[in-house]
């Protein structure tokens, strides 16, 4: 049993305030969606609970099973069992999944070759043509085939709590099913704890979530069970967003 | 530099010595190199006190015994400070030194100072003959070894494989503690329809200044296929000249390397396309640690009767450090309008995005940049030309990025 209790972190960066007191915590098996305008912070919100540089925590903690993971490298917090898929998959020429895999500490159980067929029957699993895993990963693939390759490597490294940014961007109607048929899989066998950020409620209609919290303005606004997705997909963040009026003032008094 | 005095003292018959005099009479007559001169610029070329090196006039007697064992996978040639120590003699090409012929032998004139200097004091000046239609199965491994403390040495060798044949060459300039000053220069004409893959290792000790020269001469349908791997030196030069000179002449040409401390690895490239439907394709790759530099210059030339041209030409360099300095100017110089030519250079830090992708895998920082530098380099390292040696010239890398690791970066 694996917890993230995120609690009131704050961070910054050189020139702004970008996450302003976010409460959650996520157990495993557990999905929440984490749902919000553009520039709400969501994806800077998945970088700092990573420790990606450029971000400074002011305040707060994200603690894993009680450790704060404040101030600790990303590779640090990965091997402790964090796991984020990119909305956008870098791509590296000449490093492959299959080396990723092999080089992270996450995956060492077995002997090379168990490995081998392991991410073979994974890729199969996933529609991953196999020679994907063999070359520089994401290049010259599609939107859909770097998600596909960021769920592949999310399944092989089994982390304890994965951060999907935006995996269902890029990914056709196939693909989605796909991908999601295979996060719910390990939510449910490997106890998975999952934060979703998504757009649409499409992710979520396969995914379902436990929770769904609505992110404004660098903290979350308000939180419900997946009948808040349905509604959000009927009246979109309106009702959620300061009026221009007030944050026009606000930023003023920032 | 030298007094030509110091020349007479090398073995070799009248002939001999009078080319080496006239040579280094010569050489004074060429441009002191100077950072001024444009092939020259942004070396530390005025820095270096060639002077301080005095020409190597007597054959060493001894050599470590690692480079005395003989092999089957391969055929060997030996040079210690520019003499010819060892080599075997197969049967598929012929191989001597000029300094063993009684007859006069023919060379082209150098075009400077250093080619100059090279054939006044070389004290063998080996020659190999790839007959006609001759395929040589086994890789010819060229070892050079600087020993002489302070010496300047002159290896100097001219490889004519004649048409229709084919070989294999390796040359490697190995490591040593000495220091010392270096200044090879190979000649490589490639016949008609030969067929041609050389490979040149540079480990030289890091207290070692090579001035090197490569220069490639490609026939009608004639094929080339080079590549240099360079991680030695102190200030560490390769002048590489590749002309298309036949119809259907074809090149490809390869470096990767990799500085750190305070080395300076200099490349100048010159692709002469001299005759129609010619191919070039150069691709540079170093990577630069510490506070090193790397310079690379590269011409593509197209000459007015070489229609139907294809020219490809691009260096990429990767900093590992702030400290580092790379220097990247490509050129074209094109007299013919019907020809196909693209150059391309990039500097740049190791990517942070694609840092921060291996670290969210749990790869630490250090083995991430790793991943990274041999991904960068894998294009390269995975198209060297001689296969054999492939493996052991990833593991010369390898160590040395190792190293840096093992500094704490």
């Amino acid at each position: 049993m694996t917890e993230l209790e995120i609690k009131d972190l704050h961070a910054q960066t050189e020139s702004a305030s970008i996450l302003n007191g976010v409460n959650m915590t996520i157990c495993s098996g557990e999905v929440h969606a984490l749902m919000g305008p553009n520039g709400s912070g969501k994806s800077t919100l998945s970088h700092v609970l990573m420790g990606r540089p450029g971000y400074t925590v002011t305040r707060g903690e994200i603690l894993l099973d009680g450790e704060d993971l404040v101030g600790r490298e990303t590779w640090e917090r990965a091997q402790r069992g964090l796991f984020l898929a990119l909305q956008y998959p870098v791509e590296i020429e000449g490093v492959s999944a299959s080396m990723i895999l092999e080089a992270s500490r996450l995956s060492q159980s077995g002997d090379s070759e168990e490995r081998l067929q392991n991410a073979r029957k994974e890729a199969e699993h996933l529609g991953i043509p196999v020679e994907h895993l063999s070359k520089g990963v994401n290049l010259d693939m599609s939107g859909g085939e770097k998600k596909r390759l960021e769920t592949f490597q999310l399944a092989s490294l089994k982390p304890s709590i994965a951060i999907l940014d935006e995996l269902d961007s890029g990914l056709d109607v196939d693909g989605l099913r796909i991908v999601s048929k295979r996060v719910e899989k390990l939510t449910k066998d490997e106890g998975l704890g999952v934060l979703v950020i998504t757009h649409y409620s499409r992710l979520l209609e396969e995914l379902k979530p436990d929770k769904v919290h609505v992110f404004v303005d660098g903290k979350i606004v308000t939180s419900g069970d997946s009948a808040l997705a349905d509604e959000l997909e009927k009246d979109g963040y309106e009702k959620w967003i300061p009026s221009t009026e007030t944050s026009v003032s606000l930023g003023g008094l920032v | 530099m030298y007094a030509p005095e110091l020349a007479q003292e090398l073995n070799g018959h009248e002939w001999l010595k009078d080319l080496r005099t006239g040579m280094a009479i010569g050489a004074i007559e060429f441009n002191y190199p100077s950072h001024e001169q444009e092939e020259w610029r942004y070396s530390p070329i005025d820095d270096l006190e060639l002077g301080r090196f005095v020409p190597a006039i007597e054959k060493p007697q001894a050599i470590p015994e690692e480079y005395t064992s003989q092999s089957d996978n391969f055929h060997s040639i030996l040079t210690v400070d520019g003499f010819l120590f060892s080599h075997d003699e197969p049967s598929t090409y012929e191989i001597f030194s000029a300094a063993d012929r009684e007859d006069p032998i023919e060379f082209a004139s150098p075009i400077d100072m250093l080619g100059s200097m090279n054939m006044a004091f070389s004290p063998d000046p080996i020659l190999i003959r790839v007959p006609r239609d001759s395929q040589v199965e086994k890789p010819l491994v060229i070892n050079h070894l600087c020993q002489q403390s302070e010496a300047a040495s002159f290896p100097l060798i001219h490889i004519d494989i004649e048409e229709n044949a084919k070989i294999e060459i390796v040359e490697i300039f190995h490591h040593s503690e000495v220091s010392a000053l270096v200044v090879p220069e190979t000649k490589i004409v490639v016949g008609n329809s030969a067929n041609v893959k050389y490979q040149q290792v540079q480990n030289l000790g890091p207290n070692v200044v090579k001035l090197g020269s490569l220069d490639v001469s490609v026939g009608q349908q004639g094929n080339f296929h080079g590549a240099i791997a360079a991680i030695g030196g102190s200030y560490a030069r390769l002048k590489t000249i590749c002309s298309l000179n036949g119809r259907g002449a074809s090149a490809k040409i390869s470096a990767i390397y990799h500085g750190d401390r305070d080395q300076v690895l200099d490349f100048r490239t010159r692709q002469s396309h001299m005759a129609r439907d010619t191919y070039s394709e150069l691709l540079f790759k170093g990577v630069l640690d510490d506070q090193s530099n790397s310079i690379y210059t590269g011409l593509i030339h197209v000459d007015n009767e070489a229609p139907g041209t294809n020219a490809f030409q691009t260096n990429r360099t990767l900093k590992l450090c702030d400290r580092a300095w790379a220097e990247s100017v490509p050129n074209l110089e094109i007299e013919n309008n019907d020809v196909k030519c693209s150059h391309a250079s990039t500097v740049s830090p190791v990517d942070e995005d694609q840092r921060f992708y291996l670290e969210s895998r749990g790869i630490p920082t250090a083995e991430a940049e790793k991943l990274i530098v041999d991904g960068f380099l894998q294009e390269v390292v995975s198209s060297l030309p001689v296969n054999g040696i492939n493996g052991w010239i990833a593991e010369l890398f390898n160590q040395k990025l190792n190293t840096r690791e093992f500094n704490g970066g």
